[in-house]
């Protein structure tokens, strides 16, 4: 081999190296040291039979969730599927459904095993288990609500008697209430246009109500993600004086980018 | 015109080179071990390394990779699906030996291109140095790429790279071609035989 070819020789394999040791670093830098579950606030009631929640795990290197288990909701199953994949890590979907009608209460913690080393006691944010079906004593007929991957989404239903509809609220923590906007809306009997109402508003019999909302982006570097399943309340009077609650539970959907997951590896590793 | 007696280890070389080549699987099991392959290469390379000092350092490449690859008999070589997946090990055996396979690679040309130089056959000559030439550059790409798809390893990514591979399995055909041909040149004459001992020595 002459002098050039030699030279030529020790570049490449400068470069090589420099290449595996600066993707193996960087590599390293993107992993997480065990599952991270995402913050969940979760509303439900005892026949509600779905609870989701969501983590992230490694692809290749540490421990992968294999089970799930609220130890007071034993009647709860979960099935873990991948719901987002990126380049270090599956953001997974751990479907749960219950067998049976749930308990009442509120629910911090689930044992989580894993595929090495013994099950864990893990953080997961709250549950919290309703009385009831969860319709209230509604003055609506609740006919549709819907949802899409760009965190929007509506509830709709029909006016069953005449009523001044008074609020519109939902169960979200302070904290979060900034993550969610909304708009009542109504199509008075005869109308064809949804047109926005300000409450209170007097909304006679058999006028459609709509509740536009839209989640908004949250950011990972500021916190581990919450995941919502949040009840929203509209509040009336009926003609008869009485007070109506209708509850619905509405949609969200927790989606994550890239950059998004780099932030919250780097946050579990520097808390 | 070549030796006659270098034909023999030519086409066993080549051989072995296509069996490293062929990799059918049943499941996870290599039916064709790479390290047969390479036994067979080295031992043809043994013959040929009397001719030129490549094939020896050839050889010696051939023998670590024999070894190295005992492992790849049950492991499941393909990498390529499910990336992320594969721990990293994995990744850098997998590269480890690839890049044994390339240096390899380089003194095979080597030698090739010394054998058909001092046969006489300049158009194949000619053909072995292009072939070396974007081999080689291939290669030391792929060993060069290959640690950006651990952290950048989204399907278009994939796919390129996988692209790549394919182009590179081509080459690697291109390669193992060349002993058969050089082992297709007129034998030299018996009288000769004399001359190739003193251009040994």
């Amino acid at each position: 081999m002459n002098t050039r070819n030699r030279l030529l020789a020790g570049i490449i394999a400068v470069l090589i190296a420099g290449s595996w040791i600066g993707n193996v670093l960087y590599y390293r830098s993107g992993q997480l040291r065990e599952p991270l579950f995402m913050n969940h606030e979760i509303m439900t009631t005892t026949q509600g039979s779905i609870i989701d929640l969501y983590y992230l795990e490694n692809k290749s290197t540490g421990k992968k969730v294999t089970a799930i288990q609220i130890e007071a909701l034993p009647s709860l199953r979960f099935e873990l599927t991948e719901w987002q994949s990126f380049s270090h890590q599956k953001f997974m979907h751990a479907f749960g459904y219950a067998e049976s009608d749930l308990q009442p209460g509120k629910y911090t913690e689930a044992t989580v095993y894993y595929n090495e080393g013994p099950p864990k006691k893990v953080p997961i944010g709250i549950i919290e288990v309703e009385d009831g079906e969860g319709d209230g004593n509604g003055a609506l007929n609740f006919y549709s609500s819907g949802g899409g991957s760009d965190g929007s989404g509506f509830i709709s239903g029909r006016l069953r008697r005449d009523s001044v509809v008074e609020e519109v609220s939902t169960s979200i923590g302070d904290n979060y209430k900034p993550l969610l906007t909304y708009e009542l809306k109504a199509t008075m009997p005869g109308a064809g246009e949804l047109v926005p109402i300000q409450l209170p508003e007097r909304v006679p019999q058999g006028a459609s109500l709509r509740v536009d909302y839209q989640w908004h982006e949250q950011d990972p570097a500021a916190g581990i993600p919450t995941v919502f399943r949040p009840w929203m309340t509209i509040r009336s009077q009926a003609s008869d004086g009485t007070e109506r609650i209708d509850k619905n539970l509405i949609q969200f959907n927790l989606y994550l980018t890239e950059a998004q997951v780099r932030a919250l590896v780097k946050r579990e590793a520097n808390p | 015109m070549i030796d006659a007696r270098l034909m023999a280890p030519l086409r066993r070389l080549g051989w072995g080179l296509t069996l490293i080549f062929i990799d059918i699987r049943f499941g996870t099991i290599d039916i064709l071990p790479d390290f047969i392959g390479c036994l067979m290469a080295a031992s043809a390379l043994g013959t040929l390394a009397s001719s030129h000092k490549s094939f020896g350092k050839a050889r010696a490449a051939a023998y670590i990779q024999a070894l190295l690859s005992l492992p790849d008999l049950v492991l499941k070589s393909d990498t390529l699906t499910g990336f992320a997946s594969v721990p990293l090990g994995m990744h850098l055996y997998g590269q480890g030996l690839t890049l044994l396979h390339t240096l390899m690679a380089y003194w095979l040309f080597q030698g090739f291109l010394a054998l058909a130089k001092e046969a006489g056959a300049v158009e194949l000559a000619g053909t072995i140095a292009g072939r070396g030439k974007l081999y080689l550059a291939c290669s030391v790409l792929q060993l060069l790429a290959y640690p950006y798809l651990l952290n950048f390893n989204d399907q278009g990514w994939m796919v390129a790279f996988g692209a790549f591979v394919v182009f590179l399995l081509l080459l690697e055909l291109l390669l193992l071609r060349i002993p058969f041909r050089l082992a297709k040149l007129p034998p030299r004459e018996e009288e000769e035989k004399g001359r190739i001992i003193d251009w040994k020595a």
